[in-house]
């Protein structure tokens, strides 16, 4: 023992087990100014290093602390006090503290509540927007261009519409774009016609700026009315719900499976269900969001506001309401109409 | 030695945790992630993981998880990063179809490396677990049997769960000494026509219940004419939410009833063996109060649920030494990245491993 002379405070007992063994044998650790032992309980010492190679690890709940030597020798030890004061270690230990089951736990557990329910609610839209800025131009006009190619291969037929025709919707087109002001520049809006057969009076936009209406929307609606539908695609590309959504319910996912952990067999399949739907009222809110950026843009260009809701009664009147309205991607005719009349009627 | 007397006798599992300890690290782990929109996940979840191996006690020694929170952050961001460029450019529909054919390539490896990554990190008694299954292998299990036992209409559905199994635990070593699983088909097929009886008592009482024929059948055609129709409504989303209740238990039974066989049939070594007797019944009771207790309390018992269930499965589990377990000897491998392990955590791919 005339080695350990300058051990100072009391030796902290516990168990330690040799580098890649998983023989385990009584053993206390030994402090001197500079040089720690590992000494069993024979007194022979078994491993000793500088006391800044020691690497100690953090508390977790009232489990054995582990304290790694450089050569891999492990030792534990429920000592906890003992080993703090020996080692002078605090690490880790503010965290174990807040951790410790105390009335301070239900403050943190209302911060949560709160920050819960903000990340939800502001946090989440807050990373999408940061998403959706982030995504690289070149990359959303490659998915048009994808998109309009798979879509003439499969399903679209080349427009049948006359060149004058085409030319009084552009000359709308236009207008109702130049509405915008400098916000049109943000996108690079292009008009589109094909043939859609069977899909009847319908028009869609893509989220670098393509929109594409269908010869059926041109033959059977009015002018109005169509500007009003071009407003209402405009609408989608400048709020920029295609990229939202995606994003969205990414976020929504990738939030959740971080955060929540595994929250057990019956739960996560409610989770997963949730989340489809969550996202369906979204994509619903869009719809009207672009319904009165629509109407809004359509009156500025100098149309009559009251152009979509005709094509609403219209498709009302043709094909009946879709259905139950929360599993649905689209809101149903009424309410759209609901929507629209605030808009109109409001200024 | 002086352990000797106790070499032979079998070592129970215990698991020492409680509910309100793990309750603070929890709150606080969750504040942590929240305030750093969820960057804190990482560290948590080795906290988490720390703290159910660290309590899990096997003969008086206890298992420990060795990842960093830095490991499986790194492996997160990769993961985030290759999820967001899979979903936008799935937008284009050629390149979707040639990333649907990648991904055929790189789930069973994200799989392997998973284990492999979770092997590495945990440890029983200083003697870290290691995993040597392949990727043709995984691909064969996850991707081909499951296709040859959909042509059987799913009756040889018990012979892929062991093939399975025994790509798990075959797979796993401890330090060195090898790890074994083989049994007759009987105990599969026993768990297959419980949890088939389950589903098929489910679907008797359904019809009892809602008195399917006319009006079931009605309900669905009435809502198609005349979609507001509240009570038809209400009587296809019953039979909807039925199927939940009627699914999600028989996987329950199944999966415990297919531990209990894995456990028994797993040797360690030269003759260590296992045995497990979890209740299917039970840890469906479990399984079902602790889901509706989370949701009653928004959440806060989830500490309690996740204790209680650790508990349970402990309390019936029982390790067979059939040496000295001072002798085990540990290897030094190289370290694995977090990427498949942040892959399952993200994606949550089932990978129906029975612990």
């Amino acid at each position: 023992m005339d080695r350990l002379e300058d051990d100072i405070g009391a030796p902290v007992h516990g168990r330690a087990y040799p580098p890649l063994s998983s023989r385990e044998i009584p053993a206390r650790l030994a402090v001197g100014t500079n040089t720690v032992w590992l000494i069993d309980d024979q007194g022979q010492i078994t491993t000793r290093c500088a006391p800044e190679e020691l690497s100690v690890e953090s508390r977790v709940g009232a489990t054995e602390r582990r304290v790694n030597f450089p050569d891999g020798t492990l030792f534990l030890t429920d000592k906890h006090a003992a080993l703090e004061h020996l080692l002078a270690d605090t690490r880790g230990s503010r965290l174990h503290h807040a951790e410790k089951f105390h009335p301070r736990l239900i403050v943190i557990t209302l911060a949560c509540l709160v920050g819960a329910w903000g990340v939800w609610k502001y946090g989440l839209a807050l990373l999408v927007a940061l998403a959706v800025w982030m995504t690289p131009p070149p990359l959303v006009a490659t998915i048009d261009a994808g998109v309009m190619q798979a879509l003439d291969q499969v399903l679209t037929e080349p427009s049948a519409l006359n060149d004058a025709e085409k030319a009084e919707v552009q000359d709308s087109f236009d207008r109702v774009l130049a509405a915008m002001g400098p916000a049109s520049d943000d996108h690079d809006y292009t008009l589109e016609f094909r043939d859609l057969p069977g899909m009847g009076p319908n028009a869609f936009a893509l989220p670098n700026g393509t929109i594409v209406v269908t010869d059926d929307l041109v033959r059977r609606v009015s002018t109005d009315a169509l500007a009003g539908v071009i407003g209402h695609e405009i609408g989608h590309v400048a709020e920029q719900h295609g990229l939202t959504q995606i994003y969205r319910s990414l976020g929504a996912f990738i939030l959740i499976g971080m955060m929540a952990g595994d929250t057990g067999p019956v739960l996560e399949q409610v989770l997963l269900e949730g989340n489809l739907i969550l996202s369906l009222s979204y994509s619903r809110q869009h719809e009207l969001a672009a319904d009165r950026f629509g109407v809004d843009l359509a009156k500025k260009a100098g149309f009559d506001p009251d152009g979509l809701s005709d094509f609403f009664e219209l498709l009302e009147r043709e094909f009946g309401d879709q259905g139950t309205d929360w599993l649905s991607t689209h809101p149903r005719f009424e309410d759209r109409l609901e929507n629209l009349k605030s808009v109109t009627q409001g200024h | 030695m002086q352990a000797q007397h106790s070499q032979t006798t079998p070592a129970e599992f215990e698991f020492r945790g409680s509910a309100s300890e793990y309750f603070g690290i929890w709150i606080v782990n969750l504040l942590l992630s929240l305030l750093t929109f969820g960057i804190y996940s990482a560290w948590a979840k080795v906290r988490t993981k720390k703290y159910f191996y660290q309590n899990t006690y096997v003969a008086g020694r206890s298992f420990d998880y060795h990842a960093t929170g830095v490991q499986i952050l790194i492996g997160r961001l990769i993961v985030i990063a290759g999820i967001v460029a899979y979903t936008i450019l799935a937008a284009i529909p050629l390149v979707n179809l040639v990333m649907l054919l990648g991904l055929i390539f790189l789930i069973p490896y994200l799989l392997v490396r998973s284990l492999r990554f979770q092997a590495r990190v945990s440890s029983w008694s200083n003697v870290r677990f290691d995993f040597e299954g392949t990727w043709g292998s995984a691909a064969a299990n996850y991707f081909l049997y499951p296709i040859i036992a959909a042509l059987t209409l799913y009756t040889t559905w018990p012979f892929v769960t062991r093939s399975i199994q025994r790509f798990h635990v075959n797979g796993h070593s401890f330090g060195t000494t090898p790890m074994s699983f083989d049994s007759p088909i009987a105990p599969f097929y026993k768990a297959f026509f419980c949890s088939a009886l389950w589903v098929i008592a489910g679907i008797v009482a359904l019809l009892a219940i809602v008195g399917v024929n006319a009006s079931t059948l009605g309900a669905f055609r009435t809502l198609e004419n005349d979609p507001g129709d509240i009570a038809a409504l209400l009587t296809v989303l019953s039979i909807y939410g039925f199927l939940i209740l009627v699914m999600v238990p028989a996987v329950i039974i199944y999966h415990a009833m297919v531990r209990n066989t894995v456990y028994n049939y797993t040797i360690l070594g030269d003759g260590h063996r296992f045995h497990s007797d979890v209740s299917a019944l039970r840890l469906l009771w479990i399984s079902i109060s602790n889901a509706v207790v989370i949701v009653l309390t928004l959440g806060l018992m989830l500490p309690w649920a996740h204790v209680r269930r650790a508990r349970y499965l402990a309390n019936h589990t029982i390790f067979i030494p059939a040496g000295p377990l001072d002798d085990f000897v540990g290897t030094v491998s190289a370290n694995v990245s977090a990427i498949g392990d942040a892959y399952g955590d993200i994606e949550g791919f089932d990978i129906g491993i029975a612990v």
